[in-house]
């Protein structure tokens, strides 16, 4: 069976510290850029949890399609890489993915985006934000083995846009326990 | 009548089990109540229902002579016994003419153990227990042989007088026996053809592990028994041992000699499949890399392809094919599995390159004949993907099939982008098309754009043109919704929409004025339809959960 790297987000464990988005900045030394992000979900302006956000090296990744320089690849463990050399900084790929997970840097006009730290992944390592995680709210995952029966592909209240079947799996909050006596 | 059995009978036993058939075993069924030695005195004329056993003369002549007389005598059969076991090809002839079984065995064996083994058969057959003598009787000679599969059938098909075809699970024939005289090559592809169809038609969906007799008919009007031994195991078929019963006399025995060569058989295919295993693991790594873009070069991709015989220094098609609602099925992988080897078997006989593989639940397949380009090019695909569709729903009557197929590209390096153009073709042709649709990229046309659009702006979309019309479905149960959807499905023809919802056009009419009314406005306005035909088709892409 073929491999596909993803993340599990457990969205009852994230209290959303951004700590995977300042390690994620500070490994790959980039100054405005942010290739992992915190979002907030809503419903109705009450923030029910918060979604750690990268590239979700989609099983469909758009990025590959519609790139003709052919920067992009997908190595055999699923994760989505890039060639930057080969790149023109047409910016095709930031308009046709869902998630804006590449960007541009400012300095090179070219393109870069989250590549897995798949340095550390070879070494038998966790990517940085993985690791940088202090609440083990996120975690590494084949998304082609067994995954916990209570993980899902879509949020409720959060839509994630399914076409391009994201590597990307979460863990609902569990309804919060009440340990006080009641009056 | 003394008591007798049949030459073939005796011969499940030592010590003429381990003799050799030399000729004239379609008369197998003779039959045999006594053993005699040939010696000068006896007379060939009073040999009626018996094993004639000749031993070797010291002169060579001598012994030819003997056997002749003999051959020609009303013997049930002959054993030649002599170190020298090699005879003249016209005493073969002779016992092939007159249908005489002529055996011959290098021991030196006394006439008293031939007549203990006539009785003890006799005896068995009394029980009906012979047969259980004979299964696996003659494993040690079939292993004997190794492991080349051609030699084996044709023995087999000698013993049975009957043609024999290994075929895979896709009923595409691995090995046959060679004796063209029992059955020829058009005939034999013939009757293959019909056991398949047979197969699947009685057998659908089942994995059988039975043997069991089939009634081909052909296209004369005649019919032809065929006895069909799966080759099972572990839960897994590796193909079928089939005998085509032409001389219509298969019998308990010969039922016991097909299974034996089945295990053997069965041996050779797993051992086959162990080895193909592996190489279809760097296969299955290769494609991957190619059709992910994984290579650092178009010259290092070609030649690694070259391992394979492949040439990919010629554009390639590529198509996509998938069980629709493929995460309901139970049996996902053995549906995968069969999948794949039917369509290779359908396509191989078409085109001279063709890779069929197995991603990620999804049967692509690559093409290297490519005759011409353009929208001729894009018609001929989707007439063999109609085709496939035909073929496969034969075999597989239980799920439908839909095929996404990619745009053309002059390099091999493209082929990754015509990959994820057909992938997004069967993801997105559902939406425009019913379950077995077969879609090609450049005609998602509109949804294309709409699968980059946010969500939450496309349900601000349809909402804003829909929204009465859905409450008002909700509350009266009137299903407009899906009434607006197929007359724009079906370009605003009445008839054909009427015909699609099973209503009368006059239903129709009134149905569609309702809409108006409701919407409050006019269909007949180009722009209205367009935004109300946007709005249906995101509505449609949102149900399914986009």
């Amino acid at each position: 069976m073929q491999k596909q790297l993803g993340f599990l987000v457990d969205l009852g464990k994230c209290v959303g510290c951004r700590g995977c988005e300042v390690a994620c900045s500070n490994k790959h030394q980039l100054d405005h850029l942010q290739y992992r992000r915190i979002m907030n979900i809503n419903k109705e302006n009450q923030v029910l949890g918060f979604l750690s956000l990268a590239c979700n090296h989609c099983i469909n990744p758009e990025c590959i399609r519609v790139c003709k320089e052919k920067c992009f690849y997908k190595r055999r463990d699923g994760v989505v890489l890039y060639n930057s050399q080969r790149c023109n900084g047409c910016q095709r790929c930031i308009g046709a993915c869902p998630f804006q997970a590449p960007k541009v840097n400012p300095r090179t006009k070219k393109i870069s985006k989250c590549d897995f730290c798949f340095e550390q992944l070879d070494q038998g390592l966790e990517p940085t934000c993985v690791a940088s995680c202090i609440v083990g709210a996120l975690q590494v995952i084949d998304i082609m083995q067994p995954i916990p029966v209570y993980a899902q592909e879509a949020l409720p209240n959060f839509s994630i846009t399914q076409f391009t079947k994201p590597s990307i799996r979460v863990i609902l909050p569990r309804a919060p326990q009440c340990f006080w006596r009641k009056g | 009548m003394p008591p007798f059995c049949t030459v073939q009978e005796l011969m499940v036993l030592d010590p003429l089990r381990q003799s050799t058939i030399i000729g004239g075993w379609a008369g197998r069924e003779n039959q045999i109540s006594q053993v005699v030695t040939a010696v000068p005195q006896l007379a060939a004329s009073d040999l009626t229902n018996s094993l004639v056993i000749i031993r070797q003369e010291s002169q060579v002549q001598d012994t030819e002579a003997t056997l002749r007389t003999y051959l020609h005598s009303g013997a049930a059969a002959i054993l030649f016994i002599g170190p020298d076991t090699v005879l003249l090809p016209c005493l073969t002839a002779i016992a092939e003419e007159r249908q005489m079984p002529l055996l011959a065995s290098g021991k030196s064996l006394e006439e008293q153990e031939f007549v203990f083994a006539l009785e003890l058969v006799i005896t068995l057959n009394k029980g009906k227990r012979l047969i259980h003598f004979a299964e696996y009787s003659n494993l040690n000679q079939l292993t004997a042989i190794g492991t080349d599969l051609p030699p084996m059938l044709t023995k087999l098909a000698v013993y049975l007088q009957n043609p024999v075809v290994l075929v895979n699970p896709a009923f595409h024939i691995i090995s046959c026996s060679t004796d063209e005289k029992l059955l020829d090559h058009i005939e034999r592809e013939q009757l293959t053809r019909l056991a398949r169809l047979q197969h699947y038609r009685c057998k659908a969906g089942e994995l059988l592990a039975t043997p069991y007799l089939s009634k081909l008919e052909n296209s004369n009007g005649g019919s032809v028994s065929c006895w069909v031994n799966p080759l099972l195991r572990d839960g897994q078929i590796y193909g079928y041992l089939l005998v085509f019963d032409v001389s219509n006399h298969l019998n308990p025995l010969d039922v016991c000699r097909i299974k034996e060569t089945g295990i053997f058989s069965l041996q050779v295919l797993a051992h086959r499949k162990t080895i193909e295993d592996t190489e279809k693991k760097y296969q299955d790594h290769f494609l991957y890399d190619l059709l992910y873009n994984n290579f650092v070069t178009e010259e290092s991709l070609i030649q690694r392809a070259r391992h394979w015989n492949w040439d990919f220094s010629k554009p390639q098609q590529i198509l996509i094919m998938e069980p629709d609602d493929l995460h309901l099925l139970t049996n996902k992988s053995r549906m995968l599995r069969k999948l794949q080897l039917n369509v290779e078997d359908f396509l191989q006989h078409k085109y001279r390159q063709v890779i069929v593989t197995e991603q990620q639940g999804q049967i692509v397949i690559i093409i290297g004949d490519i005759m011409n380009e353009g929208k001729t090019a894009k018609q001929q695909w989707k007439s063999l993907g109609k085709s496939l569709q035909a073929y496969m729903q034969e075999i597989i009557t239980e799920v439908t099939f839909s095929i996404g197929i990619g745009k053309f590209y002059t390099t091999i390096a493209d082929l990754c982008r015509s990959y994820q153009e057909a992938k997004h073709a069967l993801d997105l042709g559902r939406f425009i098309q019913e379950k077995g649709h077969i879609t090609h990229f450049e005609e998602l046309g509109i949804i294309r754009l709409l699968s980059h659009m946010s969500l939450e702006q496309l349900d601000d979309y349809y909402k804003e043109y829909l929204a009465v019309l859905i409450e008002y479905d909700e509350k009266n149960d009137t299903n407009f919704i899906e009434t607006l959807h197929v007359y724009f499905q079906q370009n605003g023809d009445l008839n054909l929409t009427a015909e699609k919802l099973f209503q009368h056009a006059n239903t129709l009419r009134y149905r569609l004025k309702k809409i108006e009314e409701l919407l409050e406005t006019d269909l007949k306005q180009l722009e209205n339809r367009i935004n109300l035909s946007v709005a249906c088709k995101i509505f449609k892409i949102r149900k399914t959960n986009l």
